[in-house]
């Protein structure tokens, strides 16, 4: 199974093969659940998010086409669509005074103070430039695979990512400037 | 710099971060689940393939011997044998039969056969009958009617 592509895994788990499912999932899950982490800070918006793509993929309805993509840039393109309803709903809650747990990995992992700042100043940030921040900053991959996975240009991906730095950097701006004045 | 720093720190925090067993386990389960239920929907599909198959097979078989029947009254109209006028049509499936027997002339008439003879002897004839024995068709036989009379 290891020498499987992704694509194959991808038509046997669809013929019922559960090994392959398994694979696949010890392929991609890991990095799905670490997106979401990175992306709302909650590991259990990460476990939930993880655990919908891989339910959404082995729906009957869901066919994905080699054609438009590979299987990691599919899996992705859902985690991101659960990701931005997530968000959407966080905000809904939060505006009705239910604050519940957003920000575990702030309070848990990442000692650092303005690491802290930063992540969660990355979490405020539209979803395209965070997306790139993401992918590119933090998870260190290349244009050419973030524009995979994004489905967007390379040059699409530099923009986004500048602009989001930027965004960022004036928020840390703000960050110091209060943490001065305390 | 500093941004650089702060994403080094956010990774370094979440990379060893794992999904917990418990998710693969219960995405395990429910594909299991769900590969049954597959499985057992293209069986019922299958065997439901099979079925209608089998309906499809009998249902022509059922029509092949009212088919061959209805030519094969057809043919015996062709091979000189006259249809009783107002006669019942063949019932689907129904079987028909081939009888030589010897009938009265005015029997014919009754039926609607015309018969040149004037005499009022039997003459032998091949009917073909329905199933309920009702005649469909008649033809007399010239040449055994020549012998009988002969005799």
């Amino acid at each position: 199974m290891n020498d499987f592509s992704d694509e194959e895994l991808y038509r046997r788990m669809r013929k019922g093969d559960q090994k392959a499912f398994s694979e696949l999932y010890e392929r991609r899950a890991p990095s799905l659940y670490r997106y979401v982490l990175y992306s709302t800070g909650n590991p259990a918006n990460a476990e939930e998010v993880t655990h919908e793509v891989f339910l959404q993929m082995m729906a009957p309805s869901q066919n994905f086409d080699e054609r438009r993509g590979s299987v990691e840039a599919y899996l992705y393109g859902m985690a991101r669509n659960l990701v931005r309803t997530q968000s959407r709903q966080t905000r809904r809650e939060t505006a009705l005074g239910d604050f519940g747990q957003e920000h575990i990995l702030d309070q848990t992992l990442i000692q650092e103070e303005s690491a802290a700042a930063l992540h969660s100043a990355i979490r405020e940030l539209p979803m395209r430039y965070r997306d790139a921040i993401v992918l590119c900053d933090i998870e260190e991959r290349s244009y050419e695979e973030a524009a995979r996975w994004m489905q967007c240009p390379v040059g699409t991906v530099r923009s986004r990512l500048s602009r989001g730095r930027a965004l960022l950097a004036a928020k840390m701006k703000r960050f110091r400037q209060v943490a001065r004045w305390n | 710099m500093e941004l650089e720093s702060g994403f080094r720190a956010i990774r370094n925090a979440v990379e060893p971060q794992m999904p917990p067993e418990s998710l693969r386990q219960s995405l395990l389960r429910e594909f299991a689940r769900k590969s049954r239920l597959r499985m057992r929907r293209r069986i019922a599909a299958w065997t439901l393939a099979v079925a209608a198959a089998l309906i499809c097979v009998t249902a022509v078989r059922q029509q092949k011997p009212a088919i061959a029947e209805q030519a094969s009254l057809q043919i015996a109209l062709e091979e000189g044998f006259q249809a009783v006028p107002y006669a019942p049509a063949l019932a689907q499936g129904e079987l028909v039969r081939f009888v030589r027997t010897e009938v009265a002339p005015d029997t014919l008439t009754r039926l609607g056969v015309f018969v040149a003879d004037g005499s009022s002897d039997s003459i032998p004839v091949d009917l073909v009958v329905g199933q309920d024995n009702a005649p469909l068709a008649v033809r007399v036989d010239e040449e055994d009617k020549e012998n009988k009379e002969n005799d």
